[in-house]
C-alpha cells in the first residue's frame, strides 16, 4: 500500500493507486488488512498479465516511483479545521480521487500542478473540481457531502458511471468521513458565490431536425421537462447537468445509452438506458440538441465516436 | 370485449302471479358492458334471481357482488356454481360488480370474496337446483331422488327421458327465496370444487385478448388526464392555458376549485398538456416532518381507546413480581404501489352517470357518485372492469370520480388514467402504526400479563373521500376510512391477564385506507416478534413456545404448528443462534396466526442471511402452512400465499413512502423501490384442504406473518431485534451497532 | 402526418403526433393491448416489446424514431392464433395474478430463451429485473420461463 510493491518484492504497476494509498496511515492499512482476511475466501485464478513490451517489463515501475512516488505523510495544515485536514487526508489517500479527477501525463502519472483539472475513468470524463470547474453552480460542501452521500444533487444532477460505485460505497462510510471529503473538495474550488449563466429554459435552436424534436419530445421530455424544478426520478435541469456541460460528449452520451440506476436497493435517481430504442444517428442527434439547447458551450465534435467507444 | 358469450338485449316480460314452482317472469339477458341503464333487476340477497339466471341456451349467469381482482375468484365462483348446479364451467358466465345488475355482496375486501360471497351464492344455487330437481320431476314423472344431472340435463336414474334447465327455466324468474335449508353438494361428492381448475381469464392474459379497464373503450369517448396540486391543501391560483395553445386536440381544460384536468381527442395530447399547461398554486405545508413521524403519531389527539381484549386483571398482574420486558414497533406509511395505475370511464347521458372502473365496491362507490353529482342512486351505474392488482383501496374510486367530473364538464364519455405520480402520490396510503407492548414472566417462563396499546388512526372499513370530490369541494362523507385496524391487535395465546387497547388518533398524515391484511399486518407484527423476545428472553424454542401458548382444543392450530416444524425442518433451540460470527450471518424465524382469531391459521418460517457490514437482509427461502378450511381451487390459493409473502417481504425490507412537509416525494419506482427478481426467496407451501370445514380466506392471513418471521428470523441470526419496519440496510446497520 | 411502422410483421401507416411513444399507437392506433402503461418512465416494463428482436420500452419510444425497425408485441408472439412455446407455459404454470405485467415479463423472457434456450436461474432472475410485478407472482413466471426452457409437456 505504502511502496507499491507485491508479496514477493516485485513492483506494481500503478493502476493500483499506490501513489494515493501512500498517505494511509499504519494503522488504517491494518485495520483494511483484518476486514479484508475476514471475508470468505474465494478460489480466484489471477490473469496474466497482457501488457506489450516494454511496458510489460516490472521492473521498469521502479523509475516510475522515483519520479513520480511520493510516499511522506501528508503533514497537517494547522491552519485548517480538523474536518478539512481529515477530509485531505481521506482524499488524497484511501479516497484516491484524483486519480481519476487528476490529467495525466504521457507517462501514465497525474500532471503535477493540475491537480483536479479533470481526467478520466473507463471511457468517462471525471470533471474538474478545481477552479476549472464547469459547474453552473458552485460545488458547496453541503452539496458535495449530500451528493457524496446519496448519489444526488438539486444543483448538479444524478452521479453515473464509474461514479455512481464510488457514491454507493461511500453509502458505507461514516457520514462525518463524507463530510470531511466535502469540506475538503470544496475548497479545491474559489468558493465565491458566482455562477454561471445558464441559457434560458425552451431556448430554441435553428436548424434541429423535426425528427429530433419529435424524438426528444416523446423519449425524454416527460423526464427532462423545464417545468419542473426536480422533475420525475429526481431529473434535475440539463442546464445543470455536468454531463452536457463537459468539453467531451462522452458522459452525455453513456448517459443515454446505459441510463442511470439508483444505489442498490435503495431509491435514487433514474434514467432509463436508451441503447436498444434508439439508434446511433438519433443518439447522436439528440446530444447535440441538448447541447445546443442547454448550453452556451462550443458544440461537440467527438459525439460519433464516443457513442461508437461507448458500444464496444 | 371479452365476453365468452354476448347475450342479447331482450324486453323484460312481465307476467302476473307467480306459481310456487312454476318460473315464472323472463329475466332480461342484458349487455353487461353496455351503455345503458338496464330495467331493474332483483338484488335483494334472500332471492335466487338476483345471483343467478339461465337462458333458453341453457348459459347459466352468475351476477357476484364480490369481483375478481386478480384473484381467481371469478373462476372459484364458477366453480361452486359448476358443483352445485351440475352444470359444465364452460356453460357458466359470471357478471360481477356492476351496481345495476348484481347485489351488494359487501366490498371486494377482507378475504371474504369465498368465505361470504361464495357462499351466498353456493346456497342460491343449492336453492335453484332443489327447485329445478321438482320441476324436472313433475315434467318427468318421476321422484326427485331418482334424478341424475349431468351438464344441466335432468333425467332419471331409472330411465325415461332427459329435460334440460334450459326447457325448464327458458330464460324466466326462479322467483324464489333463497333457502337456507337447501341441501349443498357434499364434499365427497364434489368434481370440481377442490380441484385445480386452470383460471378462466389466463389464457386471455397471456394472448393479449383480455380486457382490463385500461383496455376498454367506449364510442365517442374523449381523453383526459388530471394535474393534481404540487403539495395537498395548495390552492390553484391560476391557470395558464395559453401554454397549451401549440397540443393538438386539446377540448378543455376544466378548472373547479382546486381540481384540474385537460381532455383531448387523443391520449399523447392529453399527457403532453398535463405536464405542460402553466399553473401556479399557493404554498401549504400541512404534514408533519418525516424524521420526527413517530413523535407525531404519538403526540396525535386520541378520540378514543378500543379495548379489544381484556382478560384477568392487568393491572395487577403486570406490577406484579416477575421479569419485565417492553418494546415499541412501528410500521411505516405504504402505498399499494398498483402496475398499473388506475384508470376510469365515465359518462353522463340524459343526466344519467354510468361509470366504468375496477373499483372493488362499486356499490359504495355509486353512493359516493350520487352524492358527489347530487343525482339519485338510481341514476348511477357503476361496472366494474378488471383492473390491476389494487391489493385494497387504491386509486380506482378516485379516477372515477374525475373522469365522471371530466365527463360532467365535456357532455362526452371521458377516460381518465392516472400517471405513475398521480397513482404514487394520490392514491389512499395504510397509515403509520405505532405499538407499545409489556410483559410480565415468572420464573417459570410463563407470561402473567400482556398489555399492548396500539396508535392507530379512527375509523373503520367504510367510504374514501374521492379525490375530486375533495379537491372541487363537492359533497363527499368527510370519513376517514383506514380499514378494520383493530383487527388482531388481540392476541389468541392463552395468558391468564391480557389487556390490548387501540387508542384511536383523530388524525392521521395522509387519507387513510385498507391495503392488503390491514392493520392485521402491523399488529400480528408487533405481537409475534414480542412474543418471540419473551421466548428467546426465557431461553424457550419459539415454535414450542408457541405451541405451548396455544390452545389445547383448538386441534387445527396445533397441527398447523405441528407440520410447520416438519415443512421447515425446524431446529428445536432457543434464538438466537450460537455462532454469530463472519459477516454473513444465518438464523430462523417463525411465526403464527389464526387470522382475526376466528378464521384461517397460518404458520410461516423464514430463512434470512444478513451482510452485517451492509445491513442487507437476503430471504433465501420462506415455509408456509396454511388452513383455511374448504379449498374451492388449491392453485388459486397458492397463488395468493405466494403474492402474499413476496409482496410482504417487499413492505418489509424496502418500502416506506417518502414526503416533505407538503407533499409525497416517493412518486415513482426508483424512488419507492419494491422486490425485484433478483430477491425472490425459495417458497414451500403446505396446503390443508379440510373438504368438511367452512371455506375462509386465502388473500391476506399469510401476509400477517411475514414481517414477524423475518424479525424473528434477523434475531436469529445476529442476537439484534427489528422493531421497525422497513429493515432498511442502514437501521438494521444501526441495530447492528448499537447492539 | 403519417409514419409508417413495421409492427408484427405488418406495415401500419399510422397517423399521429411524432413525438407519440410507441405505446400509445401500439394501444390506441392499433388496439394492441399487450403492451401495457405502467409508468410511462421506463422503470417498470409493463410496457415492453421487442424491436428488431431487442426487449426495448414501448413507453419511451418516439414513433418517430421506429425507423425501419420491426416491432413484436405479445400479438406478435401467437402462432397460427394460439399461445406459442412460452405463452403456453405461462398459462400452464398459472403463471398471472392480476396479469397486467405479464405481457412485458413474457416479452423480456422470449428475448433470453432465443438467446439461451437454457437458462439457470440466476440468469433468468438478472435478466428479468428490469421488469416489476406488484401482486408477487414472480415464483411462479421463473417457474414458466423454465417449464418453456426444459420443453416440459402440459402439467400433470
Amino acid at each position: 500500500m505504502h511502496e507499491g510493491v507485491d508479496r514477493a518484492g516485485r513492483q506494481l504497476y500503478p493502476a493500483f493507486p499506490y501513489d494515493h494509498f501512500t498517505k494511509a496511515t499504519d494503522d488504517d492499512i491494518h485495520a483494511l488488512y483484518v476486514f479484508l482476511m475476514g471475508q470468505p475466501p474465494v478460489p480466484n485464478a489471477i490473469p496474466a498479465n497482457k501488457l506489450e513490451f516494454p511496458l510489460n517489463f516490472r521492473p521498469l515501475v521502479a523509475g516510475w516511483k522515483i519520479l513520480f512516488l511520493r510516499e511522506d505523510p501528508l503533514p497537517r495544515d494547522a491552519s485548517k479545521s480538523p474536518e478539512w485536514n481529515r477530509g485531505r487526508y481521506l482524499v488524497e489517500g484511501l479516497g484516491h480521487c484524483g486519480g481519476c479527477h487528476t490529467p495525466r501525463n504521457i507517462l501514465g502519472a497525474e500532471e503535477k500542478g493540475s491537480a483536479y483539472s479533470g481526467g478520466a475513468a473507463e471511457g468517462w470524463q471525471a470533471p474538474p473540481l478545481n477552479s476549472k470547474s464547469l459547474a453552473v453552480h458552485e460545488w458547496t460542501a453541503d452539496q458535495l457531502a449530500e451528493y457524496l452521500s446519496t448519489g444526488w444533487s438539486r444543483w448538479h444532477g444524478a452521479a453515473a458511471g464509474p461514479m455512481a460505485g464510488v457514491v454507493n460505497d461511500l453509502a458505507q462510510a461514516q457520514s462525518k468521513d463524507v463530510r470531511a471529503m466535502a469540506t475538503y473538495i470544496a475548497s479545491l474550488s474559489p468558493q465565491s458565490g458566482s455562477n454561471v449563466a445558464a441559457p434560458a429554459p425552451n431556448k430554441q435552436v435553428p436548424g434541429t431536425s423535426a425528427d429530433v424534436i419529435a424524438i426528444f419530445g416523446g423519449a425524454c421530455a416527460n423526464c427532462h421537462d423545464d417545468r419542473n424544478d426536480v422533475g420525475p426520478s429526481k431529473t434535475v435541469s440539463l442546464a445543470l447537468s455536468s454531463a452536457v456541460r463537459q468539453p467531451g460528449s462522452a458522459n452525455a452520451v453513456r448517459a443515454i445509452l446505459a441510463g442511470i440506476q439508483p444505489p442498490p436497493g435503495a431509491p435514487g435517481a433514474y434514467m432509463p438506458a436508451f441503447a436498444d430504442m434508439l439508434t446511433d444517428h438519433q443518439i447522436a442527434s439528440l446530444a447535440e440538441y441538448v447541447r445546443a439547447r442547454y448550453t452556451n458551450e462550443p458544440q461537440w465534435t467527438d459525439v460519433s465516436q464516443q457513442i461508437s467507444n461507448a458500444r464496444q | 370485449m371479452n365476453a365468452r358469450f354476448s347475450p342479447s338485449r331482450r324486453d323484460l316480460l312481465r307476467g302476473t302471479g307467480a306459481c310456487v314452482v312454476a318460473f315464472s317472469f323472463t329475466a332480461p339477458v342484458v349487455d353487461a358492458l353496455a351503455q345503458d341503464f338496464p330495467a331493474p333487476k332483483s338484488v335483494a340477497l334472500d332471492q335466487v334471481d338476483t345471483f343467478l339466471a339461465v337462458d333458453a341456451k341453457g348459459m347459466v349467469t352468475v351476477y357476484a357482488g364480490k369481483v375478481d381482482l386478480g384473484t381467481g375468484v371469478r373462476t372459484a365462483l364458477t366453480q361452486i356454481v359448476a358443483e352445485e348446479l351440475d352444470v359444465a364451467m364452460a356453460n357458466i358466465y359470471v357478471i360481477q360488480g356492476d351496481t345495476a345488475l348484481t347485489p351488494d355482496q359487501g366490498p371486494t375486501y377482507g378475504s371474504l370474496s369465498i368465505q361470504n360471497g361464495g357462499v351466498q351464492i353456493r346456497q342460491a344455487a343449492a336453492t335453484a337446483r332443489a327447485a329445478l330437481l321438482v320441476q324436472a320431476a313433475a315434467r318427468l314423472g318421476a321422484a326427485p331422488d331418482d334424478l341424475g344431472i349431468e351438464n344441466g340435463a335432468v333425467s332419471a336414474k331409472s330411465g325415461g327421458g332427459t329435460v334440460t334447465y334450459a326447457e325448464l327455466v327458458a330464460g324466466k324468474y326462479f322467483d324464489l327465496k333463497v333457502d337456507p335449508a337447501a341441501p349443498t353438494k357434499k364434499p365427497a361428492d364434489y368434481k370440481i370444487v377442490g380441484k385445480p381448475i386452470d383460471r378462466l381469464d389466463i389464457p386471455g392474459k397471456l394472448t393479449g385478448e383480455f380486457t382490463y379497464m385500461q383496455d376498454f373503450r367506449v364510442p365517442g369517448m374523449l381523453h383526459g388526464r388530471v394535474v393534481r396540486p404540487p403539495a395537498l391543501g395548495a390552492t390553484l391560483e391560476n391557470v395558464d392555458e395559453s401554454s397549451i395553445k401549440d397540443i393538438p386536440g386539446i377540448v378543455k381544460v376544466v378548472r373547479d376549485g382546486n381540481f384540474l384536468g385537460v381532455v383531448a381527442q387523443d391520449e399523447w395530447s392529453a399527457v403532453r398538456a398535463a405536464r405542460v399547461i402553466a399553473t401556479t398554486w399557493s404554498k401549504s405545508e400541512t404534514l408533519p416532518d418525516q424524521a420526527k413521524l413517530w413523535e407525531h403519531v404519538r403526540a396525535t389527539k386520541i378520540l378514543k381507546d378500543d379495548v379489544t381484549s381484556n382478560i384477568g386483571d392487568v393491572g395487577a398482574a403486570i406490577a406484579a413480581d416477575g421479569r419485565k420486558l417492553s418494546a415499541t414497533y412501528d410500521f411505516a406509511i405504504h402505498t399499494h404501489g398498483s402496475i398499473g395505475p388506475s384508470c376510469a370511464i365515465s359518462e353522463f347521458k340524459d343526466g344519467k352517470l354510468i361509470s366504468w372502473s375496477s373499483s372493488q365496491a362499486t356499490h359504495n362507490l355509486r353512493k359516493q357518485l350520487a352524492k358527489m353529482f347530487s343525482l339519485p342512486l338510481d341514476d348511477v351505474r357503476c361496472v366494474y372492469v378488471d383492473g390491476s392488482g389494487c391489493y385494497g383501496r387504491n386509486g380506482h374510486e378516485d379516477a372515477a370520480g374525475d373522469s365522471a367530473l371530466l365527463a360532467k364538464a365535456v357532455g362526452k364519455p371521458v377516460r381518465v388514467q392516472w400517471s405513475r405520480a398521480d397513482e404514487h402520490g394520490w392514491d389512499p396510503k395504510g397509515p403509520p402504526t405505532l405499538i407499545d407492548l409489556r410483559a410480565n414472566v415468572d420464573a417459570a417462563g410463563a407470561v402473567t400479563a400482556w398489555e399492548s396499546e396500539f396508535f392507530i388512526p379512527q375509523g373503520a372499513a367504510g367510504l374514501v373521500d374521492l379525490v375530486a370530490a375533495t379537491l372541487a369541494d363537492l359533497p363527499a362523507d368527510h370519513q376517514l376510512s383506514p380499514g378494520g385496524i383493530v383487527n388482531d391487535s388481540a392476541i389468541g395465546y392463552k395468558f391468564p391477564n391480557i389487556k390490548t387497547v387501540c387508542h384511536r388518533l383523530e388524525t392521521t398524515p395522509f387519507r387513510p385506507a385498507w391495503i392488503r391484511a390491514p392493520g392485521r399486518m402491523q399488529n400480528t407484527f408487533a405481537n409475534e416478534c414480542f412474543l418471540d423476545e419473551i421466548a428467546a428472553a426465557v431461553q424457550a424454542d419459539p415454535l414450542e413456545y408457541r405451541m405451548k401458548h396455544t390452545d389445547p382444543a383448538d386441534k387445527r392450530a396445533l397441527d398447523v404448528l405441528d407440520r410447520l416444524a416438519t415443512l421447515a425442518k425446524w431446529d428445536k433451540r432457543p434464538s438466537p443462534q450460537k455462532s454469530i460470527t463472519g459477516n454473513i450471518v444465518k438464523g430462523r424465524g417463525c411465526s403464527y396466526v389464526k387470522y382475526e382469531l376466528v378464521r384461517t391459521y397460518v404458520g410461516t418460517v423464514a430463512e434470512v442471511e444478513i451482510n452485517r457490514a451492509t445491513g442487507e437482509i437476503r430471504v433465501p427461502k420462506f415455509y408456509i402452512v396454511h388452513d383455511c378450511g374448504q379449498i374451492i381451487n388449491p392453485i388459486g390459493v397458492k397463488a395468493q400465499i405466494e403474492g402474499c409473502v413476496i409482496q410482504t417481504i417487499s413492505r418489509t425490507l424496502k418500502e416506506e413512502l417518502t414526503f416533505d412537509r407538503g407533499m409525497v416525494t416517493s412518486l415513482d419506482w426508483a424512488s419507492y423501490p419494491i422486490l425485484t427478481f433478483l430477491e425472490v426467496p425459495e417458497l414451500e407451501i403446505e396446503l390443508i384442504d379440510r373438504p368438511t370445514e367452512k371455506p375462509w380466506g386465502a388473500g391476506e392471513p399469510t401476509a400477517a406473518l411475514v414481517a414477524s418471521s423475518i424479525s424473528n428470523a434477523v434475531f436469529d441470526a445476529t442476537g439484534v431485534r427489528l422493531r421497525s419496519v422497513p429493515f432498511k440496510p442502514d437501521k438494521v446497520k444501526a441495530a447492528l451497532q448499537s447492539a | 402526418m403519417t409514419i409508417v411502422i413495421n409492427v408484427n410483421d405488418k406495415p401500419q401507416a399510422i397517423e399521429a403526433d411524432p413525438s407519440t411513444p410507441l405505446l400509445y399507437v401500439l394501444r390506441n392506433e392499433l388496439a394492441l393491448h399487450g403492451p401495457r402503461f405502467g409508468c410511462g418512465l421506463g422503470q417498470c416494463g409493463a410496457c415492453t416489446v421487442h424491436v428488431d428482436g431487442r426487449p426495448t420500452f414501448s413507453c419511451l419510444l418516439p414513433i418517430a424514431a421506429v425507423g425501419e425497425r420491426k416491432i413484436t408485441t405479445l400479438e406478435g408472439l401467437l402462432e397460427d392464433g394460439k399461445p406459442n412455446k412460452l405463452q403456453q407455459a405461462f398459462i400452464d404454470e398459472q403463471a398471472a395474478q392480476c396479469g397486467y405485467c405479464i405481457s412485458g415479463m413474457v416479452m423480456r423472457a422470449q428475448a433470453l430463451l432465443r438467446a439461451n434456450p437454457s437458462p439457470t436461474d440466476g440468469e433468468i432472475r438478472k435478466h428479468m429485473r428490469p421488469n416489476l410485478c406488484r401482486c408477487g407472482t414472480h415464483a411462479a413466471i421463473l417457474r414458466a420461463i423454465k417449464r418453456a426452457a426444459a420443453g416440459q409437456e402440459k402439467r400433470l
